[in-house]
């Protein structure tokens, strides 16, 4: 009998012991997964900004303040960091968006150094382009990153008021869109007025790739967000400003999910909103607040291969994971 | 002895005025800037970019939630309000006012 005690404890110490090996990610009872708090150190953030899902589900930040990019497992360890402050090849000033392409290469752009730099997946420098300007393949602070599925890079020129499409070794192939501010009111009645300035923008900020290859931007300021295929023709828009569901006040991060669905973060209001691609509104969760599930300015959203959908949290330095 | 008093205070003042002078020129100069629409980290790092190119600018810090943004100047530097304003319009807002927290030059 005493025999059988010694083992059922040691059975049980074994799993214990495996089970706190692992280190998953605290969860709480909503089943929300939080990931860094505010610091410098590996797996801390300081302004976490932008955040790519790549390869076996790996994950990375852009860790803007930090000035440095973070890559987790997909259980959420830290695997490593690159980066540091300046403005030499592997380096940045405000690391402002993330995008990972098929092979796992990591494209991030830098809103300060008018650049995209573009790195393998582990984080080993391979090129860059770009300087400040508004001439082809030049940026006024560039920010969202995404790829379509034959390799073409779309980077939302926030403050060009447009997006620039360029290929996998950064040769420019197009560009298309203006400023063009919607008024407040005509954003509010869009029930029944047109909202009109279609394929323009007011500060593009994130960009994702849908089905088809269907381009969505979040045309941040226009609190909507604009559809175009991959060669830059408008197709739909939907969003506007307000607080209902549905409406935006500053939409910020955009992805999409393999169902076809659009998450996009709503800045201000501090929630996180569900869409399917014709721009119906299916779902939203969040509220400002510093606790599990609420949130201080969400920047950035995606989506991983097992449909978890990842929250950067930009003014609680972390990120928030939902199943 | 009266001459070696006033000898002792003249060295004595000769030892700290330059060093009490010094320190008030090297105060840093700060201002306060009141910027209309900024709402969010997008604005509010590109309204940092265009700071820091102002001449002399050693840091800043800005508050979105007061719309409000703190800019501290090297010692010594003749801060431009036309330039502050420049950089504003450059990163997309309007200024609403300008408040000087520290190192006035018309002060």
């Amino acid at each position: 009998m005493k025999k059988i005690l010694c083992y059922g404890v040691i059975i049980l110490a074994l799993v214990g012991w495996t089970a706190c090996a692992h280190k998953p990610l605290p969860v709480d009872a909503t089943g929300v997964r939080v990931l860094g708090k505010f610091g410098t150190g590996p797996g801390e953030f300081n302004e976490p900004f932008a955040i790519a899902i790549g390869k076996n589900n790996s994950i990375y930040v852009a860790d803007a303040r930090n000035h440095r990019i973070q890559m987790f497992s997909e259980a959420g360890e830290f695997k490593k960091q690159w980066g540091g402050q300046g403005d030499g090849p592997g380096q940045f000033e405000r690391p402002a968006g993330i995008a990972v392409d098929k092979e796992g290469n990591v494209y991030v752009s830098d809103f300060e150094l008018d650049r995209i730099q573009k790195f393998d997946a582990e984080g080993m420098f391979l090129l860059q382009w770009g300087k400040g300007g508004k001439g082809p393949g030049q940026f006024n602070s560039p920010t969202g990153l995404t790829i379509n599925s034959v390799g073409q890079l779309f980077v939302a020129d926030t403050y060009n008021h447009r997006i620039q499409k360029f290929d996998a070794e950064g040769n420019w192939l197009s560009a298309w869109g203006e400023y063009q501010p919607i008024g407040v009111i005509r954003s509010f009645f869009s029930f029944f007025l047109s909202l009109g300035a279609e394929g323009d923008f007011n500060y593009p900020v994130r960009v994702t790739i849908g089905t088809k290859d269907k381009l969505f931007v979040s045309d941040a300021y226009n609190n909507r967000v604009q559809v175009f295929s991959s060669d830059g023709n408008y197709l739909s828009q939907f969003g506007s400003i307000g607080f209902l569901g549905g409406s935006f006040k500053v939409s910020s991060g955009i992805a999409a999910d393999k169902a076809g669905r659009i998450i996009v973060a709503d800045f201000y209001n501090h929630r996180i909103q569900v869409f399917n691609e014709q721009g119906d509104h299916l779902d939203q969760w969040g509220k400002k607040g510093a606790q599990v599930g609420q949130f201080d300015g969400p920047t950035d959203v995606a989506v991983d291969t097992r449909g978890r959908i990842y929250v950067v949290d930009w003014g609680n330095h972390r990120l928030q994971i939902y199943e | 002895m009266k001459i070696i008093r006033l000898l002792l205070l003249a060295l004595l003042m000769s030892v700290f005025v330059p060093v009490t002078g010094t320190i008030a020129n090297e105060a840093d100069q700060k201002i306060e800037i009141k910027v209309a629409g900024l709402y969010c980290p997008f604005c509010s790092y590109g309204l940092e970019k265009q700071v820091k190119k102002l001449d002399g600018f050693k840091a800043v810090k800005i508050n979105i939630k007061k719309g409000t943004a703190e800019i501290t100047f090297k010692p010594g530097t003749k801060v431009s309000e036309k330039a502050i304003l420049a950089a504003v319009e450059d990163a997309g807002f309007d200024l609403d006012g300008v408040e000087w927290l520290s190192g006035d030059p018309k002060k």
